[in-house]
């Protein structure tokens, strides 16, 4: 129980007379090294000789990853060698001792094969863009930035390995179980059926722990080389040099509106900085591709072409973190929305109205099947709820008092529960796509429920348990649920792409029918898989926001979320998840950035330099409302839930702020808005036009 | 991140610190609190040979009127911060969080003088005398202009040990004064602050926070500001100078009331 | 010696060891958790003489002679404490990695007699991250049990 200390995260696991592992990690950003002799438990790339992790498909660029850097460095904190001691004290005082020489180097390029450092190129392109923005009324033009930001989840990463004869067991705090598996697997040359991934409790993943690691394949082989157990517990310096970062990306926006304020015509340039590898399994397409597939989502542009670039860099390598992709998308699409709504001068809300889809389903010019939705009622709810009207006259009120004020909406919708055709549509291979859920009756007729989802946090079993007791009609507490465990868990994609309520909950449900319709029969068992298609959940958010006039920091003062997730299973669940994720998506525009100096040495190593949002940034007043529209392609009509918070916050938290400064002439573009950058917009706003 | 190896020392009197100090001088680390101390070594950026822990020495932790004893916590002068200086009540609860100032010390504070902290301002700004003691040179007194060499440099010998804090007793209970601080979150070293008494009737303005020492605000002379990560060198100035102007009107305020 | 949850150990360690690890490694308290290491995130708070202080930034060796009190400790004669009782009932935990240490801290304002509000507590909450977030589950529970006091 964990309000009682009783939970086992991988630190947690018995594990006296192991061997704790250190890595040796590179102080330089691009160097050539060499490893003087090693002596005891000290192993470099040359000593494990493991398989590179291989990234390559459609529009990226074939790189490999060493699991330990091979003769050359690409980033600050980028693992040269792992030592092994009797704990962890010892182990660093040895990794310290470890001689590497290491030799400086610009090259012109950071991986071979890839003269031009573009890691991934991708585009799309639909209707008479051109054309489109020749005809508009109005032509709008704006670069914005993301910032890059992590995870950061509490627990940071973990490996436990210990070989029992022709097996490995490894305990990791993952979200991705099976392809832990299967490319642990791969690497040591076994079979997967001879690696069991275990994932106890997980404190936390974010997207973080969706990647399977360097480190994972390091400590695995040497539990299975040395035949003694091996752990590595990552350490915060290390989470924030070397796990993965995200969301570093330019939105460069074109945009043709009529004179009604029709969006008629997006031309969109995306570029984001993927780090020194392109990351497993998402690859390097994942950030600027996302985006790409969601800009202006929720609106119905008749032509729309976007371009797609991932650009390595000597930083650590870029992947998921809640909303990965979305956020930016959402940021920028609902900045443009509001700079034109000023411009034309038309309300906020207004604006949006006349430019949402309407129709369900739908396919958005970006290619996507919108599943359903009701977009125009989000906004009909928000502004009501909300009391709109009277914020605004309050808003009038305070910046009279010369207070700054701002009132911020974001409209967005995501997508939830990538399958396997969509997958391979944009050329990611290594996730199969699928989730499954097994249900076994024991023979005292209570029932165990086995899926390939692997919590992080969010509740899963409770949720499950409550499935159950309404397809079985049995007492949730005769439930008992095992989520990550390759041996009795059938194989499935994970938990990521809030794909829970999606194919999760569709696979267990049918499971449980099925089990229901044979009589709940003890012995019985039952496994199904389903391959979801993508559901698009959808929401409406809306912040009001007060900046400092002396420092300039912006404080939350009220918060108002209407969420359309379809039908909702555990609202309780539900809420924890839009309420944390409003808060995380708050931090990612007012304070998380990870910083790096010009010559590629990281700046942001603490958490006295990393910030992340505390009980004091959370929205002081935040309500929470929803709407339910089915989702037709899903067994409950549920949709994904755990990025809509996040997503909505870059929104309506930056459009706020952006919207507190307007009346100094400000236009905001570039994440985050620290203290120190809204002081230079209101002076640079106040000294001459922008753009 | 685990400290390197060291060894480690807990004298139960005074004359036993300053005897460990004198033999092992610039080898050894002083441990008061440990706050600041112990992050630095986790992260391995200190790794001192020797740690004199000087928490048990009863002679640190008196307080005799204005003369406070190094090792005193914040969370002591909080809950019992009667006699002192009332600014020094309004600046406490910005020092980290209320589990920092549970260990954290006013020595320890002045002794690692980071530019960013509160305590090294109110220092300036009441012009304490700091009390230091070693067995070669016995006991004396510093005027905190002379104990301020720069950032992170306090003028402590290495087999020195700084004592006590003593504090000026014109500000007695009810005199009003002025603090503000601008800081991402609560517990963040502040971006900018400013701390103000009235010292005859005059007021003494300091700024802190702005990359190098606490400054005293006087006429003619610009405040000298630099840039970091978390704020730019401009942005340190405008601010440092809107908080003079709310300290000031503070104690302004203070008095009238 | 020092006293745990209420037993008296006498362990010999290496000075660089922190309380912390001590409560991990050495006696098996593994409630308490890692999550900074350097003072920062507040999931390794426990109550030292009763004072809530970072397990990271305390050597065992200074809490020689001192009494610690961890999560596995709060509870009394097994039952959980009402802040525990509340946590639950608000489900003011996700991950709950974060929770030992937001317990500690909760408990200690608590025993403080100061008043807590709305208005204050998250300021006062600041020294402890929950990065899932609940902190408005977390701030309603530590005020249900301050209310009922």
């Amino acid at each position: 129980m964990k309000v009682r200390g009783e939970a086992t995260y991988v630190a947690d696991i018995e594990f006296a007379g192991g061997l704790e592992a250190a890595f040796v990690r590179s102080p330089h950003a691009s160097a050539t090294f060499t490893l003087g002799d090693l002596r005891g438990r000290v192993f470099g790339a040359a000593q494990l000789n493991l398989l590179p992790i291989s990234i390559g498909g459609p529009g990226l660029a074939a790189t490999e990853w060493p699991p330990l850097a091979v003769d050359r460095v690409r980033y600050v904190g980028e693992a040269v060698a792992v030592v092994l001691a009797e704990d962890r004290y010892r182990a660093e005082d040895l990794a310290e001792s470890v001689a590497v020489d290491y030799v400086p180097v610009e090259t012109a390029s950071i991986h071979e094969g890839c003269p031009d450092d573009v890691l991934f190129r991708g585009g799309h392109s639909s209707g008479e863009v051109d054309a489109e923005l020749a005809r508009a009324a109005h032509v709008y033009e704006r670069t914005f930035r993301t910032a890059r930001q992590t995870a950061l989840p509490l627990e940071n990463r973990g490996v436990l390995a210990r070989r029992s004869g022709e097996r490995l067991e490894v305990w990791t705090s993952t979200q991705v179980p099976h392809l832990a598996r299967d490319l642990i697997a791969r690497t040591l040359d076994l079979a997967p059926s001879q690696v069991r991934v275990i994932t106890p409790d997980v404190g936390g993943g974010f997207g973080l722990k969706a990647h399977v690691f360097p480190e994972e394949l390091v400590i695995a082989a040497l539990a299975w080389r040395l035949g003694e157990p091996v752990r590595w517990l990552e350490d915060r310096r290390e989470n924030l040099l070397a796990s993965a970062h995200a969301h570093d990306e330019v939105i460069r926006l074109k945009v043709g509106v009529a004179a009604d304020g029709q969006v008629r015509a997006v031309d969109a340039h995306l570029t984001a900085d993927v780090g020194a590898y392109s990351i497993f399994p998402f690859s390097a397409s994942l950030e600027p591709m996302t985006t790409g597939q969601t800009l202006f989502g929720p609106y119905a542009v008749p032509a729309y072409r976007f371009s797609a670039l991932g650009i390595a860099s000597h930083k650590c390598p870029a992947g998921a973190y809640r909303g990965v992709g979305m956020n930016a998308a959402a940021y920028a699409t609902e900045r443009m929305i509001d700079i034109i709504a000023g411009d034309l001068g038309l309300d906020v809300f207004e604006l949006r109205r006349r430019n949402v889809v309407t129709e369900f389903p739908s396919r958005t010019m970006a290619g996507r099947e919108l599943d359903s939705g009701d977009y125009r009622r989000l906004l009909t709810e928000l502004a009501e709820r909300a009391g709109y009207g009277r914020l605004r006259e309050e808003q009038a009120r305070a910046r009279a008092e010369g207070r700054l004020v701002g009132i911020g909406v974001g409209l967005f919708n995501e997508h939830s529960g990538t399958g396997s055709t969509e997958y391979r549509a944009r050329g990611v291979t290594a996730i199969p796509g699928n989730d499954s859920a097994r249900v076994r009756v024991a023979a005292d007729g209570s029932i165990d429920i086995f899926t390939s989802s692997a919590d992080a946090g969010q509740g899963h079993a409770r949720t499950y348990r409550l499935l159950a007791a309404r397809e079985l009609g049995v007492d949730p507490a005769r439930v008992r649920v095992t989520e990550g465990d390759t041996d009795s868990c059938p194989p499935g994609s994970g938990t990521f792409v809030s794909r829970g309520p999606v194919g999760g909950f569709s696979s267990l449900v049918i499971a449980l029918r099925q089990v229901a319709e044979r009589d709940i029969a003890p012995g019985l068992e039952v496994t199904h898989s389903v391959d979801p298609h993508q559901v698009f959940p959808s929401g409406a958010h809306l912040a009001v926001v007060e900046v400092d006039r002396v420092g300039f920091v912006p404080r939350i003062l009220r918060y108002i979320a209407v969420e359309d997730c379809g039908v909702v299973v555990d609202h309780d669940g539900v809420a924890g998840q839009v309420e944390g994720g409003i808060c995380m998506g708050a931090g990612g525009v007012l304070l998380e950035q990870i910083a790096y100096g010009p010559d590629g040495q990281p700046l942001t190593t603490t958490l006295l330099d990393y910030l992340v949002p505390l009980a004091s940034d959370a929205p002081a007043e935040l309500e929470l409302h929803h709407i339910e529209s089915p989702s037709p392609r899903t067994v409950l009509g549920s949709k994904g839930v755990g990025e809509g918070g996040t997503i909505g916050a870059f929104a309506a938290v930056a459009n706020a702020v952006a919207d507190a400064l307007a009346p100094l002439g400000v236009t905001l573009t570039d994440l985050p808005y620290a203290p120190s950058a809204l002081y230079q917009a209101v002076v640079d706003g106040a000294s001459g036009p922008l753009e | 991140m685990k400290s390197a190896p060291f060894l480690y020392h807990r004298p139960t009197s005074l004359g036993e610190a300053l005897d460990l100090l004198a033999e092992h001088g610039d080898e050894a680390k002083v441990l008061a609190g440990g706050q600041s101390l112990i992050p630095l070594m986790a992260m391995r950026l200190a790794q001192p040979a020797v740690l004199v822990d000087i928490g048990r020495i009863p002679e640190l932790r008196r307080r005799e009127g204005l003369t406070v004893g190094a090792t005193v916590t914040n969370a002591e002068l909080e809950g019992e911060g009667g006699g002192l200086p009332p600014v020094i009540a309004a600046a406490l609860p910005h020092i980290g969080h209320f589990q920092i100032r549970n260990r954290g010390t006013l020595g320890g504070s002045l002794a690692h003088l980071d530019p960013a902290g509160e305590w090294p301002a109110l220092a300036l700004l009441l012009q304490v005398r700091l009390t230091l003691v070693s067995r070669r040179g016995g006991e004396r007194q510093l005027a905190v202009e002379e104990f301020m060499r720069g950032p992170l440099q306090p003028a402590i010998e290495p087999d020195e040990l700084l004592t006590a804090i003593t504090f000026p007793a014109d500000q007695p209970a009810g005199s009003p004064f002025g603090f503000a601080e601008v800081a991402r979150r609560p517990g963040d070293f502040a971006l900018a602050g400013a701390a103000c008494i009235l010292r005859g009737g005059q007021p003494r303005v300091v700024v802190f926070a702005t990359g190098g020492l606490p400054q005293l605000v006087e006429a003619g002379r610009p405040i000298e500001a630099t840039g970091d990560l978390h704020a730019s060198a401009a942005y340190r100035r405008a601010t440092s100078v809107d908080l003079v102007a709310r300290v000031l009107a503070q104690a302004g305020a203070g008095a009238t009331a | 010696m020092i006293r745990v949850n209420g037993g008296d150990h006498e362990v010999t360690v290496e000075p660089r060891v922190t309380l912390a690890d001590f409560l991990r490694d050495h006696l098996r308290l593994t409630g308490t958790h890692l999550g900074c290491e350097h003072g920062v995130c507040g999931a390794c708070t426990v109550l030292l003489d009763g004072q809530a202080v970072r397990a990271c930034l305390v050597f065992a060796v200074q809490a020689d002679g001192q009494e610690v009190t961890t999560v596995e400790g709060m509870a009394l004669s097994g039952l959980p404490t009402p802040l525990q009782e509340a946590f639950r009932r608000h489900q003011a935990y996700q991950c709950g990695f974060c929770t030992p240490g937001f317990l500690a801290t909760g408990e200690a304002l608590l025993r403080s007699g100061r008043p807590l509000t709305r208005q204050n507590l998250p300021q006062l909450l600041a020294g402890n991250i929950c990065r899932c977030t609940g902190y408005s589950r977390i701030i309603r529970a530590i005020l249900e049990v301050a209310g009922s006091r």
